[in-house]
Order: C-alpha cells, then sequence, then structure tokens
C-alpha cells in the first residue's frame, strides 16, 4: 500500500470538503484497507448508527421455528406456510399428542384379549384426529383474528396443521409399528378410518361451520359402530375387506375435497 | 473472535448468527454511512438504505459468491439500496438477484492502481480540469460502478444526459492524458 489516510484527509472526507478526484481516491482506498475503514468508521455519528443497528434488529428479528417445522421447511415447506403452522404451534402440539394418544390406543388394544371392549377401543380410536382437525379449525385459534385476515383460507389452514401432524406422526407411528414385534396388524386397523374420516371433516368443513362438522362425523361413525355393534360383527373392522372399504371412501372424500378446493375460491375462508 | 474475516463472518450470518452481523455491522456501517452521506443529501434516505442493507445481507449472506472484497460488495448493496430508495420504491423487494447479484466487487485492480494515484498523479490533475456534472458522473459511473440507469436516478437526470456526458467526459480525459491521440 503506498500510502494510507491521515487525519486530516479523513476529516475532510467526512465533512464532505474534499473534491470529486480525492473523495475517489479515498473510497477506492477505503474498499481496499480495513484499517483506514476503521478509522473513517470512528468519524460517523454513533448515535445515528445505534439507531441505525435497533432499525436493522427489529427488521431481521423472526423467533425460531420449532424443530418439526424447520425438518418441513428443510422438505419444501413454503415460509409462509410454515410461519401459519408456526403461528398456531399451541393447537397443533394438544393435536400432535392426540395422534400419539390415538395411536397408544390401538398399540394397547392389540395388547388386550379379543374382547369386545378391545374392539370398542380401536372403534373410537378413528374419531380422535376428526374431531382434533374439527377443533383446530374452530373458534379457540388465538390468532384466528390474524388468519383471517391473511390470503389464506381457513380451509387452507386446517389442511396444512393435518399435513404436518400426519407428516410428522405417520413415519413415528410406522417405525414404532415395525419396532415393536408384539404390535400386531391390528394396530393399523384405526389408522385408515381415521384418515377417512378425517378427510370427510376437511370436506365437511367447506360446507360447514366446525362444531356441525364434528358433530356430524361423530354421529356418522358412532351409528356405524352402532349398527356393527348389533349385528355383533364389531371384529369386522379389522377384515381386508372393511378395510378396502375404507380406502375407498378415503379416495372419494380426498377427490371431493380436491373438486370443492379448486372450484371455490372464496378469499378469507370458507364458512 | 473479533479474528474472523469479513468472508467468514458473511459465512455465520449465513448460518444463522446473530452476533456474526452485529460484528460486520460494527465493521462496516460507519464508513458505508459517511459515503452514502456523500452521494445523497437526506439523512433519512441514507439511514433507511443503510438498514436496508443490513437486512438484505442477513437474508442472503449466502449468495456472497467468496470473491473479491466484502467491503466491495457491501457498497454495491448499499448504492442500489439508495438509488431504489431515491426512485421512490424503498419497499421494493431489497433482496432481487438484479441487486444483490449486480453487486459484485466494483474494483479491479487496473481500476484500483489507477485510482490510488490520482491523489498525485496525472489522472487527478486531469479530472479536477473537469466540469463538476461531468465529474459527478464519472464518479456514479467509475466509482460507483452503476449502470447509466442507475446513475441516472442517483444523479437526477436523464438517462440519455449520463451517456453523453460520459462520453464527453472521457474524450476530455483522453485528450489531456493522451494528448496527440485521436479517438
Amino acid at each position: 500500500m503506498t500510502w494510507h489516510l491521515g487525519p486530516e484527509l479523513l476529516d475532510r472526507y467526512s465533512d464532505g470538503d474534499l473534491d470529486l478526484a480525492r473523495q475517489s481516491a479515498v473510497e477506492t482506498h477505503l474498499l481496499a484497507c480495513a484499517d483506514c475503514r476503521q478509522l473513517t468508521s470512528a468519524k460517523a455519528p454513533q448515535d445515528l448508527l445505534t439507531d441505525i443497528w435497533q432499525g436493522v434488529q427489529i427488521a431481521t428479528a423472526r423467533p425460531r421455528m420449532p424443530w418439526p417445522l424447520r425438518l418441513l421447511r428443510k422438505l419444501g415447506l413454503a415460509e409462509t406456510d410454515a410461519v401459519i403452522l408456526s403461528a398456531s404451534s399451541s393447537l397443533y402440539r394438544p393435536w400432535l399428542l392426540s395422534l400419539v394418544g390415538a395411536f397408544v390406543i390401538g398399540v394397547g388394544g392389540t395388547m388386550m384379549p379379543a374382547t369386545e371392549q378391545r374392539s370398542l377401543y380401536l372403534l373410537f380410536a378413528p374419531l380422535l384426529p376428526a374431531i382434533t382437525v374439527a377443533a383446530a379449525y374452530d373458534a379457540t385459534d388465538p390468532i384466528r383474528e390474524l388468519a383471517a385476515a391473511t390470503p389464506f383460507s381457513k380451509l387452507r389452514i386446517a389442511l396444512l396443521r393435518t399435513a404436518t401432524v400426519v407428516a410428522i406422526a405417520l413415519p413415528v407411528v410406522l417405525l414404532a409399528g415395525l419396532a415393536l414385534p408384539f404390535v400386531g396388524a391390528d394396530a393399523f386397523a384405526w389408522l385408515l378410518p381415521s384418515l377417512t374420516l378425517t378427510l370427510l371433516a376437511l370436506t365437511l368443513l367447506t360446507w360447514w361451520t366446525a362444531s356441525v362438522t364434528a358433530w356430524v362425523v361423530a354421529v356418522l361413525w358412532l351409528t356405524v359402530v352402532g349398527i356393527l355393534r348389533s349385528a355383533q360383527q364389531l371384529s369386522a373392522v379389522d377384515t381386508p375387506f372393511a378395510q378396502l372399504a375404507f380406502a375407498v371412501a378415503a379416495l372419494l372424500a380426498l377427490a371431493a375435497l380436491a373438486i370443492r378446493l379448486t372450484t371455490h375460491h372464496a378469499p378469507g375462508g370458507y364458512a | 473472535m473479533s479474528t474472523l474475516s469479513d468472508a467468514e463472518l458473511l459465512r455465520n450470518i449465513a448460518a444463522g448468527d446473530e452476533a456474526a452481523l452485529r460484528q460486520l455491522y460494527e465493521r462496516h456501517a460507519g464508513w458505508l454511512l459517511l459515503r452514502l452521506n456523500r452521494r445523497c443529501g437526506s439523512q433519512d434516505l441514507v439511514a433507511g438504505a443503510l438498514q436496508d442493507t443490513f437486512v438484505a445481507v442477513w437474508q442472503s449472506a449466502g449468495r456472497f459468491r467468496g470473491e473479491g472484497e466484502v467491503a466491495a460488495w457491501l457498497w454495491g448493496i448499499s448504492i442500489r439500496r439508495l438509488i431504489s430508495a431515491l426512485r421512490g420504491h424503498p419497499a421494493a423487494d431489497p433482496l432481487g438477484d438484479d441487486v444483490v447479484g449486480a453487486a459484485v466487487p466494483v474494483v479491479n485492480s487496473a481500476e484500483d492502481e489507477l485510482l490510488r494515484g490520482v491523489e498525485y498523479g496525472d489522472v487527478g490533475r486531469a479530472l479536477r480540469t473537469l466540469p463538476p456534472e461531468l465529474r459527478a458522473t464519472l464518479q456514479a459511473t467509475v466509482i460507483d460502478g452503476l449502470t447509466t440507469k442507475e446513475a441516472a436516478v442517483l444523479l437526477g437526470i436523464p438517462q440519455g444526459t449520463v451517456k453523453s456526458r460520459l462520453r464527453v467526459a472521457k474524450s476530455r480525459l483522453r485528450d489531456q492524458l493522451m494528448p496527440g491521440r485521436t479517438s
């Protein structure tokens, strides 16, 4: 380096008192010389710099997302969707718990002797996720006002939440099922009915309010259970035929939901 | 901590290290502020541009290509943030590829050597003979590395005027520095 900025040159630069040629020389030198940058920076108004830094802090402050969402972000979830999900974290935790709880009930059921009680357990387990979807959709949402003002439809938010829980819970459930030898195929018997009911709830939510939907789904399922019970056929849910029927019903519900979503664009949400 | 280079700080910032952003700010905000003050009289616009710059750095530090001076990269971003504010679009996307991508170091070694010699050499004398508006145009395009379009916004003149002034300035410099040669 042939020369550095002397005190006089620095003062004149910070006062804007240099002609353009000298100013350009100073600026070019600054880009290449960290020592002179440091000296120059000391001449800048420190109060203003503190103010600007506070502005930077406010603009860059973002709450750290919980790990399940960071995982989903890495898997390609859009940032706006992740923000919506993390804002409602107070909801998705109990939801995750309820799903895990449903699985525990299912596993517990398979370990019980094959009585009618066990079958009842398995029959009520599928209702849990469907009811929690409806509950999450309902007015208990602490960010409901906020969400209503966003271009997200409420259904989309509900779908996102469902997808989040399923994406996180399903691998756990499957791994647990594979790792534990005493968990038979029965434990998964409730998975398909559960999926069917959840999809049905989501579809109905495009027409009705959350509480109505929850009741309709619950009553519908209980009716099915009641009919099976009176016919002494409760264990029929475990049969391949019943599982196939649930799979078909789930696909139908999914198709209906897809049609509703693509043909009915209501900004701000349904219901 | 203080021994980390600017490029290393940028890597840490890209990984979400807020302390690294703070450190980069302390190193560079001062001189950037002074240099922006030399380009624009409005303290508000300058402060906004500087803030935008470091927000942009926070969000896209990973886009620094790792070549050239971080200081020059930062200057490239901040002068373009200032120009964007001057255009009256302060809320425009501060992170467009056009901004960050265009903010490559503006100094190559030849210009560097030339301009370091400006203080005492022939170029400095020649520059001083130019009328102020021609010098300002040269500064915006050569020193700041702006396009004619960006320079037009910064100087508040039409793009065509920037081009014509640049042409005049270059030919005058050529006449002074290389007398006898015709273009």
